[in-house]
C-alpha cells in the first residue's frame, strides 16, 4: 500500500518557557498547550497516516535543532522543514552545521514566516537572496510562506533560482472565508508554469469561516490547482495543531480527500504521499521543457 | 480507544445485547425545562437513524410523557431490534388525589412550593423543580411487591409496547427495606417468568447499589454520576463487586449532570447548581486544563473514560437536541492521545484504580 505522507504540520509546547511563540494570541488561546508526537499520534493512527514533516513555527535555531532531536527518536516524523536566519551572512555555515549534526539528516527544507515581515518584498532583499541561494546549495528546498500580498515576491524568487526545489505552503493563504478569487488567481497561477514548485494542500480551513466552513468552501481552490498544477506537484498537509482552531485533523484529511474530488488511485497516492518525498529530494529539479 | 457506538456487547450474563451508547430519556420527560412531542419524535428519530439500539426511560420522567414519546417511536420497529429498561418505586398519581391524601410517600420536591421545598418563586405552586411542561399527575413512592406490578403494567401501557427488557428499582435511598423485601422479590418473579431478561437498581449511589450485589442477585445496575471522570467514588465498593458477580453496569449521569460537559458555575452538577459543589467545579476545571493541554475535549475524555471499565456495558446519555447526540457521537469517537491519562494520573486527578483507555484504531 502506498506510505501516506502529512507533508506540514508543526509541535510545540507551550507550558515550557523555552520559546515566545509570538503569533500565538489570545484568540489562538484554544491551540495552545502541549502538541507533540504523543498528541498527533491518535489521530495518524484513525487516518491511517505513515509519516509526516514538522514544520518550524518560530524564527528559532533552537526549535529547528529540537525538531531534528525529535525526528531522530519519532517513528512517524520523516522530515523537519527548519528555520535559519536567511539575512546572516554566514547562512551557509549555519546550514552545514544543522546537516552535520547526527540528525541533521532529517533536515529537508528551510521556511521563514515571510507574512509576518513589514516588507511585502522581504523576499527580494539581496541578503535574504544570498540566503536562499545557500539553501539551494546545500541541496535543501525552500517552504514559501506568503500570503496573495507576498506572493510576488515569491514568483520573483522561483524565477531568481530556476535550480532550486520551492514548495508554496498553505496554498498561499487566499482569503477563503471572503471567498478571494483575485488577486490570488492571477499571482498564483503564474507559479506553475516553473516545474521547480510544488504546493502544499494544507492551511486551508483556517482561511475559511472557522465555524461555518465546509469542504465545498476549499474545494474551487483545489480545484484550480489542480487544473494549474497537475496532480504531481500537489502534497497534502494537514497543518495541525493550528487547524484546530476551526476542525480536527480528521475534518482536514477528509476536507482534502474530498476537494482533491476524482483522482486515479496514483494520483491520489502521489498526492497523500509521493509528492512530498519529490519535492525535497537532494537533486535538481528538471528544467521545463518550452516546447 | 475511540469507542464506536455501534459496537454491541452482552448485558452481563444475560441474553441482552446492547450497544456502546445507549439513550437516556430523561431531558426528553421536560428534564429542567419543557420539551414539545415534535421535538421528543425528532431527537428520538435521529436516535434510532444513528443505529442507537438501547434506550433507558422512568415513569418518572415527565410523568409518563418519556414513556409515552419513547413508546410512539420504538412502536415503528420490531421488537427484537432495540432494548428498553424502564424503572419501578414511583406510581404516577393525579395531582388532586396526591394533594388531597398527604399519608401518600409524595415525592416531596416533585411538588414544588406546596410543601416549600423546590419550587420558583411566584404563584406557580405545584411546578416540579425538576419536571417542567408536565401532565398533571405527580409520583408517589412505592416499592411493595403489588405497586411493582402495578407500575410495570402502567409502563407496558404508556409505552405501547408488548415487552419490557430490563427493569431498574428505581432511586430507593431511603426505602431499603422495602426495596429488597417487596420490589426485588417482585423483580425476580418477572425474571423468573421470563416477562423481563434483566433485573437491577438505578441510583445515584454506589453504596446502596453494592449493598444489592451483595443481598440479591442482580443482572445489572444504573449507576448516575458515580463512576465518571469527575468522580469515581465506584471503584471503592459497587465496581469491584460487580466484576467478581459478573453484573453490568450501564452509566448514567457521565457528565455529572453537565458539568464535564461545560463546566461553569451556572452548569448543573448531581441535578443541582455546581456552584453549591465548589470542590467539584474545581476538580472539574482542573481536568477540563490537563484535557485542553492535550487538545482533546473533555466531553471525549468524559465518555471514554468510563468505557475503560471492564464491568461498563455501556453509557446511556440524556440528550435534548439532535446537534448535542451528534457531539456525543463524536467525542466518543475523538482519538484520545495514551499521554492524557497520565497527565490525569499523575496530577492525581483519577483513582489509583482507575483503568484507563489505551490508544487503537477505530
Amino acid at each position: 500500500m502506498a506510505v501516506i505522507t502529512d507533508s506540514h504540520h508543526h509541535f510545540w509546547d507551550t507550558t515550557k518557557p523555552d520559546f515566545d511563540y509570538y503569533w500565538m494570541t489570545d484568540d489562538l488561546a484554544v491551540i495552545r498547550g502541549v502538541r507533540g508526537p504523543e498528541q498527533l499520534r491518535p489521530w495518524l493512527e484513525a487516518k491511517g497516516v505513515d509519516r509526516t514533516v514538522v514544520v518550524q513555527t518560530i524564527p528559532s535555531l533552537r526549535e529547528t535543532e529540537l525538531f531534528l532531536e525529535t525526528a531522530a527518536v519519532t517513528d512517524f516524523v520523516a522530515g523537519v522543514v527548519g528555520w535559519v536566519d536567511l539575512t546572516d551572512a554566514a547562512v551557509g555555515d549555519t546550514i552545514a552545521a544543522l546537516k552535520a549534526r547526527p540528525d541533521g539528516r532529517y533536515l529537508v527544507s528551510i521556511r521563514h514566516q515571510v507574512h509576518d515581515e513589514a516588507d511585502p518584498e522581504w523576499l527580494l532583499r539581496p541578503d535574504v537572496k544570498r540566503g536562499i541561494a545557500a539553501v539551494g546549495q546545500a541541496g535543501l528546498t525552500y517552504d514559501i510562506l506568503v500570503r496573495s500580498l507576498e506572493l510576488p515576491s515569491g514568483l520573483a524568487t522561483v524565477q531568481a533560482f530556476p535550480g532550486m526545489r520551492f514548495v508554496v505552503d498553505h496554498i498561499a493563504k487566499p482569503n477563503i472565508k471572503q471567498g478571494e478569487i483575485e488577486p490570488w488567481t492571477s499571482r498564483m497561477r503564474p507559479l506553475a508554469e516553473h516545474p521547480n514548485v510544488w504546493v502544499k494542500v494544507s492551511g486551508m480551513i483556517t482561511e475559511a469561516d472557522w465555524e461555518k466552513w465546509t469542504p465545498d468552501d476549499l474545494a474551487p481552490y483545489v480545484r484550480n490547482l489542480l487544473e494549474w498544477f497537475g496532480p504531481h506537484r500537489l502534497m497534502f498537509g494537514s497543518d495541525w495543531p493550528v487547524c484546530e482552531l476551526a476542525g480536527t485533523y480528521a475534518q482536514v484529511y477528509d476536507a482534502a480527500a474530498y476537494a482533491l474530488g476524482d483522482l486515479s488511485a496514483d494520483e491520489r497516492a502521489a498526492v497523500f504521499g509521493g509528492n512530498a518525498i519529490e519535492a525535497s529530494q537532494r537533486r535538481r529539479a528538471r528544467r521545463r521543457v518550452r516546447g | 480507544m475511540p469507542v464506536n457506538h455501534l459496537e454491541v456487547g452482552p448485558l452481563g450474563r444475560t441474553k441482552l445485547q446492547v450497544g456502546r451508547l445507549g439513550f437516556g430519556m430523561a431531558p426528553l420527560g421536560g428534564l429542567y425545562s419543557p420539551v414539545t412531542d415534535e421535538q421528543a419524535a425528532t431527537v428520538l428519530a435521529h436516535a434510532w437513524d444513528l443505529g442507537i439500539r438501547y434506550y433507558d426511560v422512568a415513569p418518572l420522567y415527565g410523568y409518563g410523557q418519556a414513556e409515552q414519546r419513547l413508546g410512539r417511536m420504538l412502536q415503528q420497529h420490531p421488537r427484537d431490534e432495540f432494548v428498553i429498561s424502564t424503572k419501578v418505586g414511583r406510581l404516577l398519581y393525579p395531582l388532586a388525589e396526591v394533594l388531597a391524601h398527604p399519608e401518600l410517600d409524595r415525592d416531596l420536591q416533585r411538588l414544588g412550593s406546596v410543601t416549600g421545598i423546590g419550587g420558583e418563586t411566584g404563584g406557580e405552586e405545584l411546578n416540579d423543580w425538576y419536571y417542567r411542561g408536565v401532565p398533571d399527575v405527580r409520583p408517589v413512592y412505592d416499592y411493595s411487591y403489588d405497586a411493582i406490578m402495578r407500575s410495570v403494567e402502567s409502563s407496558l401501557k404508556r409505552t405501547g409496547l408488548p415487552r419490557l427488557d430490563i427493569l431498574w428499582i428505581h432511586d430507593p435511598d431511603t426505602h431499603w427495606e422495602q426495596a429488597i423485601g417487596g420490589a426485588y422479590p417482585a423483580l425476580a418473579d418477572l425474571r423468573s417468568q421470563g416477562v423481563v431478561s434483566a433485573i437491577g437498581a438505578g441510583m445515584n449511589q454506589s453504596e446502596m447499589l453494592a449493598r444489592f450485589a451483595r443481598e440479591g442477585d442482580f443482572d445489572a445496575f444504573m449507576l448516575a454520576g458515580r463512576y465518571t471522570l469527575l468522580d469515581q467514588r465506584a471503584l471503592d465498593d459497587l465496581l469491584p463487586l460487580c466484576i467478581e458477580k459478573g453484573i453490568a453496569i450501564v452509566i448514567a449521569g457521565v457528565m455529572n449532570s453537565g458539568l464535564l460537559a461545560n463546566p461553569t458555575p451556572e452548569s448543573h452538577f448531581d441535578y443541582g447548581p455546581a456552584n453549591e459543589a465548589q470542590e467539584w467545579l474545581d476538580k472539574a476545571l482542573r481536568l477540563k486544563a490537563v484535557c485542553e493541554r492535550n487538545g482533546v475535549p473533555l466531553r471525549a475524555a468524559a465518555l471514554q473514560f468510563v468505557h475503560a471499565h471492564p464491568a461498563v456495558a455501556t453509557v446511556v446519555a440524556g440528550v435534548r437536541t439532535v446537534a448535542h447526540l451528534d457531539d456525543t457521537v463524536e467525542n466518543l469517537r475523538f482519538p484520545i492521545p495514551d499521554v492524557l491519562w497520565d497527565d490525569l494520573r499523575s496530577e492525581g486527578l483519577l483513582h489509583k484504580e482507575a483503568p484507563t483507555p489505551k490508544l487503537g484504531k477505530v
